[in-house]
């Protein structure tokens, strides 16, 4: 729409004598093509999923490249340490339960196969002992969620509230893991009344967890930056806890009931599972993290091959 | 009589700026209207104005890409060097022809692919508006300044007056501002694509304004 109507204001001006008038029916059009935008039921298209490209979107375009998304109908994911420093943990893993809830219990109304997509993200009770988003190629990995008070030293910007860090194939846009870190420097997270939402300086926490989960499972966001890709959810603070008819059309798009029948239900994180971060700095400012498990693995593989060789010549003699 | 016909052309041109800018006011009008309403997927951030990343940014420029180089960072992330030749200068001490590293969150490393939603991607050799700071790790980075907020595409003489066009960045992130406390849904910086020549203008006057000349 907003191409349309830079299209139409380009075409306007560029007949100067008549381009007040030009003007006015672009506006006019404009206007109209907004609000049929807007009207109830309008099949404006708002969600894109996830890609592996690298390079921006084509202008009012999805992302091209393989898209992102789970392969296996169950994952888990863990929250570091007691959580939020404002919140109790109880009321954290509740507000993250209803939150992805919402996207695990999204009724595909008129898909081939009515029904649930049967994706399930579990939370689990076992506390992450990792504080950072990370991805081991050739290890064990853990999901976790960090409410992060150093938010700068991350050189995160601080306008942000949430950043979910997305891992995958790039061959095959399999999702690996996927890690959340929630912006708690300065900003205190809390549970909004509903539907008054809060009106002091308190952040609904579901309302941001809402959208990240989207993330988590591979929905993205409009490549249109403009007005129009807001046509078609809800307002206020804490609206964005219930999806909308779009956000369902899009999870349904990815994960289409029956798109798991058979499968076994194993949460198991890519690799094998584990708690804890693995090692980044090795020293020499250079680290490669995708690689570390395997080069402790090949370190002591090297060791090994050296103290069997030795033993052998020893042997020899 | 020639007099009378160059006033009258300039009277017209007057009222072409006048439903021009109002053509403009009314679709930002519009846009603001639109953006109370907001799609759920996306990351969630604080929108800033264009005084804002001006005011914000340790550099403003009109850059063009020269190239990307994905490496894992020393806190486990793939981040994306960015290397940008600076074109024109607004804000900060590169100067015209320099080359700047701007680092971004996300990349590919061979099989391995990092995304954040909300943070900028570049095309080789595009041309783009950055307002950029310094990285926290590394002080000879950049970062840009609001995620994809303080990167804006700029497509080539797509202007009316055959100008370069600044398009609309934040690509990717769900904005929202503060009112009475709460958080409701926001615009970007710029909501329609508007003449380079303009943007250029405008941060010139909020430069000179904040230097109180």
């Amino acid at each position: 729409m907003a191409a349309e109507a830079e299209s139409l204001q380009r075409r306007a001006t560029s007949r100067m004598p008549y381009a007040g008038l030009a003007t006015h029916v672009a506006l006019a059009f404009a206007f109209v093509v907004a609000l049929l935008a807007l009207a109830p039921g309008a099949p404006a298209r708002a969600w894109c999923r996830m890609t592996t490209s690298q390079t921006p979107a084509p202008a009012g375009m999805c992302p091209t490249g393989i898209r992102l998304e789970w392969t296996k109908p169950c994952s888990r994911y863990h929250i570091f340490g007691a959580g939020s420093h404002t919140l109790p943990i109880a009321t954290v893993r509740d507000v993250f339960e209803l939150s992805f809830s919402q996207w695990e219990t999204i009724e595909c109304g008129g898909a081939t196969v009515p029904g649930m997509p049967n994706l399930e993200a579990h939370l689990s009770a076992e506390a992450s002992q990792c504080d950072r988003s990370e991805y081991v190629t050739a290890g064990a990995n853990v999901s976790t969620v960090v409410f992060v008070d150093d938010w700068a030293a991350r050189d995160y910007d601080p306008s942000a509230y949430a950043v979910t860090t997305v891992w995958h194939s790039t061959r095959t846009g399999e999702i690996f893991d996927v890690d959340m870190e929630i912006n708690e420097d300065g900003r205190v997270y809390t549970e909004c009344p509903s539907p008054a939402g809060c009106a002091d300086m308190r952040v609904d926490l579901q309302n941001v967890i809402t959208h990240e989960a989207g993330h988590y499972f591979g929905i993205a966001h409009t490549s249109v930056v403009s007005a129009t890709m807001f046509s078609m959810a809800s307002s206020g603070e804490i609206g964005k806890r219930i999806l909308e008819a779009d956000d369902i059309e899009g999870f349904c798009n990815v994960y289409p009931p029956g798109h798991f029948d058979g499968a076994t239900c194993d949460d198991t994180p890519r690799g094998g599972a584990t708690l804890t971060c693995g090692e980044v700095d090795d020293g020499c400012g250079c680290s490669a993290p995708g690689a570390k498990g395997s080069t402790a693995r090949l370190g002591l593989a090297l060791l090994g091959v050296a103290v069997a060789s030795l033993l052998r010549r020893r042997a020899r003699r | 009589m020639l007099l009378h016909t160059v006033r009258l052309t300039r009277f017209r041109r007057m009222l072409d700026a006048v439903n021009l800018r109002r053509c403009f006011a009314s679709i930002a009008a519009l846009a603001v209207a639109l953006a109370i309403a907001l799609p759920v997927s996306a990351s969630v951030m604080i929108a800033l104005d264009l005084p804002t990343l001006v005011q914000r940014a340790s550099h403003v420029m009109v850059v063009r890409v020269e190239s990307q180089h994905a490496r894992w960072d020393a806190r486990g992330r793939i981040v994306t060097d960015v290397s940008l030749r600076v074109e024109e200068s607004m804000k900060g001490a590169a100067a015209p022809g320099a080359l700047v590293v701007l680092e971004r969150f996300g990349g590919a490393i061979g099989d391995v692919g990092m995304r954040v939603e909300g943070e900028p991607m570049f095309a080789d050799s595009s041309r783009v508006l950055v307002f950029a700071v310094p990285s926290v790790a590394d002080p000879a980075h950049l970062r840009p300044l609001g995620m994809a907020q303080g990167v804006m595409p700029i497509r080539a003489r797509a202007a009316a007056n055959g100008d370069d066009l600044v398009l609309p960045g934040g690509d990717g992130l769900a904005l929202m501002q503060r009112v009475n406390g709460g958080l409701v849904a926001a615009p970007p910086a710029i909501i329609a694509p508007r003449a380079l020549s303009d943007v250029r203008d405008t941060i010139g006057a909020l430069l000179e304004a904040r230097h109180g000349r």
